[in-house]
């Protein structure tokens, strides 16, 4: 019993040395604006839904960032550690993502883009314009929210989130 | 100052209070409840305001949108009762906020509990702003409490307003209906007042009540009916006993100052007559006079003939002084057969004498008292009050001297007072105060013996003892100061003192080998009449070895007449013992001639003035003879006092006397002398 106890205890440990050391890594190379986007982005999923047919988890995308992708597993999992409602991958490695964050287009095709909704930071040049952009406006992160688009993709957005974007 | 309120006054007072405290009670929870629910309701719009808030806010400040937070928040800048609205991070950094000028106090979410937390005229409300379940920063809404404040003293004035008008309702309430319900007891009140200060029994109180007063009322009337039926009753007794108290003062004022037998004035009443007589005379230069009257013999009446019949001539006595002086002047009885008569306005000497002498004329007349046809006389003694001189008492004094002097005259005199009466009565006081002390020092008085002797033998057959006095050298006459003594009441010690010495001297002629005679004693009236008088004397003998035989008692008339029962009581028992009895001066007094059969006596000495008087008058001679007749009647000796002549001695003899004693043989004798004479 003891010794089931202290096996227990080892595992422990050992999950919590190691998510701390993930965290601490990812932290240490994502810069703030980065986690603060990934904040956003895991927000977003709260405020968007992508009609009747999704009933499972939401497959969120990033797109060669493993620092960030790191960081958004980590939120995530911090977050909602018993039924966590966003899955993270990177965009190689799921073929259906609902909602995908790319720094660069780099790699990326147009069906990658499909039925998907694009996130990227105002500097990213894509063919495909995004649903929803961040910009930085007097030393502050925001965002703007495409409604064309996301009506184009057959996403509802939440009016609170319209409502502290900017809409495009 | 409640104690001494009025009792309604005391109820109503208690009522206003029992009910202002219940008032005060019930107006303190209306208050606090109203104050509760306006304060509740303050936090739940609070609470609305906030959760809305909050919940309008949390995408805003999920991604930190100041401004749409502000956005936010300034529409709630709208609702009146919110006065600041802040907006806190999770870090408790301010994103959005508003406040009103008056809002000074500001608390960070830290120092606020979630929910309301009240200030200084503030309330804080703390929402925390959540998403997702998390906290994601706080909303703080401060509202003003003076709304709450003004409506705490709107209540407040309302509660104090409503307890002022229902204590003002319940006493004018109250008062009237208490004066609807006092009423019977006012008028209960008001009956009872009326009935103590009036005594007014008679009055009721209503009985058409039929309440529990009511039946007070019947009780109250029954008290009065049985105190008026007790009061009428009281009334009647009363009546009665001040009848009965006039009368018995009447009798009391009557007893206190009016003689019971005779109804004349009493000392008492007549002391004060006197006294105001004496003032009205100084007052107004009038004259006033006084006799006293004096019974002669009445003693003599009383005595043989009874206290009834003595009392009837005191009556008739009475009458008869009323008859004689006028209504204006007063009669009083001084007590015995002794009366005053006080004449205002008379000291004409001539007129006052011929007043005596109507009384004495009067009381002269024989009076027929039952079957006794009775002769009595009076001595009257006058005095003449003199202007600013003399009180009543002394006036009276001088009256009663001056019939003492009437007395000596001898029955039926009057006479007037000098001031030479007075003198001799200092005279009289002088010599008593002298016996006294010659009693106590027993050697001033002396004794000498006349020898008996027989008209026959010429033989010495008896000796009479004769006191002596020498005071201070001077000799003084047994006449003089024997009736002084027996008037002060020292006769007794006298006579002891007579028979003592007379014993020791027969017992010392015993001893000395002498064949005695009996030798006399003379024993006055108030000697005889005590009830040991023989004891006294048989103790004498006794002490002396004297036989009885050698001791002769000699007593006059009067001593036995005066005091019939206990001088005859007296007599028998010395007669048992063995001693001999005459009785001396027989002829002069006023005895029975058949009650002296009955003493028992030994011998009568016929009185000295009749056989003085012997071969002068034949009416004298015939009562000596008569005298001796008697005695020789009754087995008598009889013996001759004062025989001073041969002739005398003669007559005696052929009268057939026994015995003779007087100056023609011995004149009283010295012991010595006597002792020759037994050889």
């Amino acid at each position: 019993m003891i010794s089931l106890f202290l096996r227990f205890a080892v595992k422990c440990l050992w999950v919590t040395v190691a998510y701390c050391s993930l965290l601490t890594y990812a932290s240490a190379e994502l810069q703030k604006i980065d986690k603060l986007k990934a904040a956003y982005m895991f927000n977003f999923t709260k405020f968007i839904s992508w009609g009747d047919t999704n009933n499972g988890p939401i497959h969120f995308c990033v797109h060669r960032s493993p620092e960030l992708e790191s960081f958004l597993v980590a939120l995530i999992t911090s977050r909602e550690k018993d039924k966590p409602t966003v899955v993270v991958s990177d965009t190689n490695e799921s073929n259906t993502c609902d909602i995908i964050y790319l720094t660069d287009g780099e790699g990326l095709s147009n069906e990658h883009f499909h039925n998907s909704v694009l996130v990227t930071s105002n500097d990213v040049m894509l063919e495909v314009s995004p649903v929803i952009r961040f910009f930085v406006e007097e030393q502050k992160l925001r965002f703007e929210i495409d409604l064309e688009k996301a009506q184009e993709l057959n996403v509802k957005i939440s009016s609170k989130l319209i409502q502290v974007a900017r809409v495009k | 100052m409640f104690q001494r309120s009025s009792f309604f006054t005391k109820q109503l007072f208690t009522v206003l209070v029992v009910n202002f405290f219940s008032l005060c009670l019930v107006a303190g929870l209306l208050y606090s409840n109203f104050v509760e629910d306006y304060k509740s309701n303050l936090v739940d719009v609070l609470d609305n305001q906030s959760t809305l808030l909050a919940s309008a806010t949390s995408t805003s400040v999920l991604f930190a949108d100041t401004d749409t937070t502000q956005e936010l928040l300034d529409a709630a800048s709208k609702l009146p009762a919110i006065k600041s609205a802040k907006i806190y991070d999770a870090n408790e950094d301010v994103i959005a906020s508003y406040t009103m000028d008056e809002i000074v106090e500001h608390k960070p979410p830290s120092l606020l509990l979630e929910g309301a937390t009240f200030g200084d005229h503030i309330i804080h409300y703390l929402k925390p702003i959540e998403f997702s379940s998390d906290v994601i920063g706080y909303l703080i809404l401060s509202a003003s409490t003076s709304s709450l404040e003004a409506k705490q003293e709107h209540a407040m004035y309302v509660v104090v307003g409503v307890l002022l008008a229902s204590m003002l309702l319940t006493y004018l309430f109250h008062w009237r209906l208490q004066r609807l319900l006092t009423k019977p007891i006012q008028q209960l009140i008001s009956l009872v007042k009326a009935v103590g200060t009036d005594r007014e029994y008679s009055v009721r109180l209503p009985d058409q009540r039929t309440d529990e007063l009511g039946e007070l009322f019947n009780g109250v009337n029954d008290i009065l009916a049985t105190v008026e039926h007790h009061q009428t009753q009281l009334k009647t007794q009363n009546t009665e006993l001040e009848r009965l108290v006039e009368l018995r003062t009447r009798q009391l004022y009557q007893r206190a100052n009016y003689d019971a037998l005779t109804q004349l004035p009493n000392r008492h009443l007549f002391v004060e007559k006197l006294d105001k007589a004496v003032l009205n005379a100084n007052k107004n230069n009038s004259a006033l006079s006084i006799l006293f009257l004096d019974l002669d013999r009445f003693k003599l009446i009383n005595d043989t003939l009874g206290h009834d019949i003595g009392d009837e001539v005191l009556v008739i006595v009475a009458e008869k002084l009323t008859s004689i002086i006028t209504k204006q002047d007063c009669v009083c009885r001084w007590g015995g057969d002794e009366f005053v008569v006080m004449l205002e306005g008379i000291d004409d000497r001539d007129e006052l004498a011929s007043i005596a002498s109507r009384i004495i004329d009067s009381l002269s007349q024989p009076m027929a008292v039952s079957v006794n046809q009775l002769h009595i006389s009076t001595s009257i003694g006058i005095a003449l009050h003199q202007q600013n001189l003399e009180t009543g008492i002394e006036i009276l004094k001088h009256a009663d001297t001056s019939m003492y002097h009437a007395k000596e005259r001898g029955p039926g005199h009057y006479s007037f007072f000098n001031i030479a009466m007075l003198e001799e009565s200092l005279v009289r006081l002088s010599l008593e105060s002298r016996i006294r002390q010659a009693i106590k020092l027993e050697h001033c008085f002396s004794l000498v013996y006349q020898p008996q002797i027989c008209i026959h033998s010429q033989k010495l057959i008896g000796l009479e003892s004769l006191i002596r006095w020498n005071d201070n050298g001077n000799e003084i006459p047994p006449s003089q100061f024997i009736p002084v003594a027996e008037e002060a009441g020292l006769i007794n010690p006298i006579t002891s003192w007579v028979i003592a010495s007379v014993c020791e001297q027969i017992r010392n002629w015993l001893d000395d080998g002498l064949t005695l005679v009996p030798v006399a004693v003379n024993l006055p009236a108030s000697f005889l009449i005590q009830i040991d008088c023989a004891e006294q004397i048989d103790d004498i003998l006794k002490k002396h070895h004297v036989p009885p035989h050698l001791l002769e008692i000699e007593l006059t008339e009067n001593s036995f007449i005066s005091s019939t029962d206990f001088a005859l009581t007296s007599l028998k028992k010395l007669k048992k013992i063995g001693l001999k009895i005459s009785i001396d001066d027989f002829g002069t007094g006023y005895s029975c001639l058949s009650y002296i059969g009955t003493l028992p006596i030994d011998k009568l000495k016929i009185d000295g003035s009749f056989v003085s008087q012997l071969g002068c008058s034949g009416s004298n001679d015939g009562i000596v003879n008569t005298i001796i007749m008697l005695a020789k009647s009754l087995g008598l000796t009889t013996l001759g006092e004062c025989v001073e002549t041969g002739a005398q001695q003669s007559i005696l003899k052929d009268m057939g006397c026994d015995a003779i004693q007087g100056y023609l043989h011995y004149k009283p004798l010295q012991s010595g002398s006597i002792a020759t004479l037994l050889h």
